[in-house]
């Protein structure tokens, strides 16, 4: 993004704003649903996550990019919103199932069309613990390095390095048995 | 190994954006900014300088109730008043001072308060 958004917005044009709004919200709705999935909850923690980051703009020092300190608003504001609803993050409901290889797990979404294939992947996601979900979409989705996700999230870059190793098994173990389900079962 | 394994999440991850299914979303959001610039300016200035008129008129009366206080007998109707003009004094100094330590971190530190309560009536709208 633009400094000068972030620059006009400090000097008073409220409506540069939009423009931020309109490339991180998707993102940070992502980010948002990892932690509590509930899309109408993810919506307003990014409301809110926008309203803050309006308001505290000119406290950021541009040390980090903007997304890094953007994202990091919005995942505090999920795991707030997280206590306030007080729910639990979803146990994994996975049946066991055999251990797949990459090169399985490949050629079984390569054979899917591409709706079939984000329907997977999401309802994976959202059957994934709210940190194993964050970390993969942190890592490979916005491609943040684990010094980022350590800026972003508060988290030791150990911690971090064991969380990703985890959530891509447990991913792996999840999008397993979501294909052994039928399409009407998924769906 | 490795390689592959990253390579496979990364094109799994990237099937996995969620659009923001509200089209509406940049609007409301805006709107709401503009509710809190409109509240910031207008209302929170207000607010402030009524509450610290309450203060003065608050210590204004404290002080006078605390002089009466110290004009009356030490004991009336049998009941002695030394402990209770203490009390008095104690509990109004230290009510002051959270009253005046809330009105100044309100007046020079914003009012987040304000923020969450503006968010829940537009959502509520």
């Amino acid at each position: 993004m633009a400094d000068s958004d972030i620059q006009k917005v400090l000097d008073g044009d409220t409506d540069a704003f939009r423009f931020i709004i309109r490339e991180h919200k998707d993102n940070a709705c992502s980010l948002a649903l990892s932690v509590l999935k509930d899309d109408d909850l993810a919506q307003d923690v990014v409301q809110v996550a926008f309203i803050k980051a309006y308001r505290k703009l000119d406290s950021f020092k541009k040390e980090s990019s903007f997304s890094t300190w953007f994202y990091r608003i919005v995942i505090n504001e999920a795991f707030n919103m997280l206590k306030a609803e007080k729910k639990k993050p979803d146990a994994l409901d996975v049946a066991t199932s055999d251990e797949i290889s990459v090169e399985e797990l490949h050629n079984e979404f390569a054979n899917l069309e591409q709706m079939d294939r984000q329907h997977y992947i999401n309802a994976a996601l959202l059957r994934l613990p709210a940190n194993y979900s964050l970390v993969l979409r942190l890592f490979y989705l916005n491609e943040f390095s684990l010094e980022e996700i350590t800026q972003i999230t508060g988290w030791t870059n150990s911690n971090a390095r064991v969380l990703l190793h985890r959530a891509r098994s447990e991913m792996k173990a999840v999008l397993n048995s979501l294909l052994h389900l039928t399409k009407d079962d998924l769906y | 190994m490795k390689r592959t394994e990253d390579e496979l999440f990364k094109d799994l991850l990237s099937n996995s954006t969620m659009k923001v299914p509200n089209h509406d979303f940049e609007d409301q959001v805006m709107m709401q900014i503009k509710q809190v610039d409109v509240h910031q300016k207008l209302v929170v200035p207000r607010e402030i300088k009524w509450s610290w008129i309450g203060m003065g008129l608050v210590i204004a009366l404290g002080i006078t109730i605390s002089v009466l206080f110290a004009q009356l007998p030490t004991v009336l109707f049998d009941i002695p008043l030394d402990g209770l003009k203490t009390v008095f004094d104690f509990s109004f100094i230290t009510f002051v001072l959270m009253q005046l330590d809330s009105l100044i971190r309100y007046t020079f530190r914003g009012d987040t308060y304000q923020l969450k309560n503006t968010l829940h009536e537009s959502r509520a709208d």
